[in-house]
């Protein structure tokens, strides 16, 4: 009998952008300025990328390793609440296996001419692959990877 | 403006039955047998629809003539047959969005019955529900497949 096993976590990440709420917001609903930030390390490819931003929609982005170890990101947008809020949720898998499945909320608040942006994650983490502290590294590189690009203009 | 909040929450509800993995599974893996414990109605009457397996989709409907219509509508994430089943699922009442829950079910083999640890991830929206209330309903849902899975009814 294969191995099974679920831990349960969550994560509060919080970021204060110098950019407006829609600026900030459409750096996650556009397909082109997402591509600028939402990627993997500097040694990963990119295989497939897809994104059908709306209530109901699907985005994915799946990638290679050197090593040939595959990544695959396939999320559902529930709601989405524009400059505000956005839900959804995903699956990853690493290897060809699913490694966890995660409900993300990202809020967007403006503070004066700059934006607070609050990511809330809950997630099963499966079999063993992967944790809340591996996945909340992750989440501030790409954090990080979103304010080079507003910074840069490039995320617009 | 609309008003916009979100409250983020966690609950576990762990549950002994008398019954094997197995059959406790199948009350979740057959349409027949979840509309019964699940939605109160028979499938085909076009208020529960089930597709189980990755991918598939959950949809249940209904409330009390003249008030607010309740809409369930989940999507399933990963299955282990036996073991484990997790769903993503929203509610909405009437045309608004109340949560959008993340659930893990997993069964164990317990002294010939089964022990079920039903986990939810929520996110409330906008006030319209707490996570106090979903509790308590998971819990009222919960107890009616217990008494299902007893009386042999499923």
């Amino acid at each position: 009998m294969t191995d099974r096993s679920t831990q349960h976590g969550s994560f509060v990440i919080e970021r204060t952008y110098e950019s407006s709420p829609t600026e900030v917001f459409t750096a996650w609903a556009d397909p082109t300025a997402k591509a600028r930030w939402f990627v993997g390390p500097p040694d990963w490819k990119e295989t497939l990328r897809e994104l059908d931003f709306r209530v109901g929609g699907r985005e994915r982005l799946n990638g290679v390793f050197p090593g040939g170890r595959t990544t695959a990101f396939d999320a559902l947008y529930w709601d989405i609440a524009p400059n505000r809020r956005l839900v959804y949720t995903y699956d990853m898998h690493a290897g060809g296996k699913r490694i966890s499945v995660s409900l993300a909320t990202v809020e967007f608040t403006p503070t004066g001419d700059a934006t607070r942006l609050i990511f809330t994650e809950q997630a099963v983490f499966l079999d063993g692959f992967d944790d809340a502290g591996g996945r909340e590294k992750g989440t501030r590189a790409h954090l990080d990877r979103l304010d080079t690009a507003l910074r840069s203009g490039s995320a617009r | 403006m609309t008003e916009r909040s979100v409250t983020h929450a966690t609950f576990v509800i762990e549950r002994s039955y008398d019954a094997s993995p197995a059959r406790v599974f199948a009350a979740f893996a057959d349409p027949v047998a979840k509309a019964h414990w699940f939605a109160g109605a028979e499938p085909g009457q076009g208020r529960y629809e089930l597709d189980f397996r990755v991918g598939g989709r959950e949809r249940n409907s209904g409330g009390e003539p003249d008030g607010p219509v309740y809409t369930f509508e989940a999507r399933y994430h990963d299955i282990v047959p036996d073991r484990r089943i997790v769903s993503t699922y929203y509610m909405h009442v009437d045309e608004i969005r109340i949560s959008v829950s993340l659930a893990t079910v997993e069964f164990k083999p317990e002294r010939g019955g089964t022990r079920q640890i039903y986990t939810e991830q929520g996110a409330f929206l906008d006030g319209h529900d707490t996570p106090a209330v979903r509790e308590q309903g998971t819990r009222g849902v919960l107890d009616t497949l217990d008494a299902a899975l007893r009386e042999r009814a499923i």
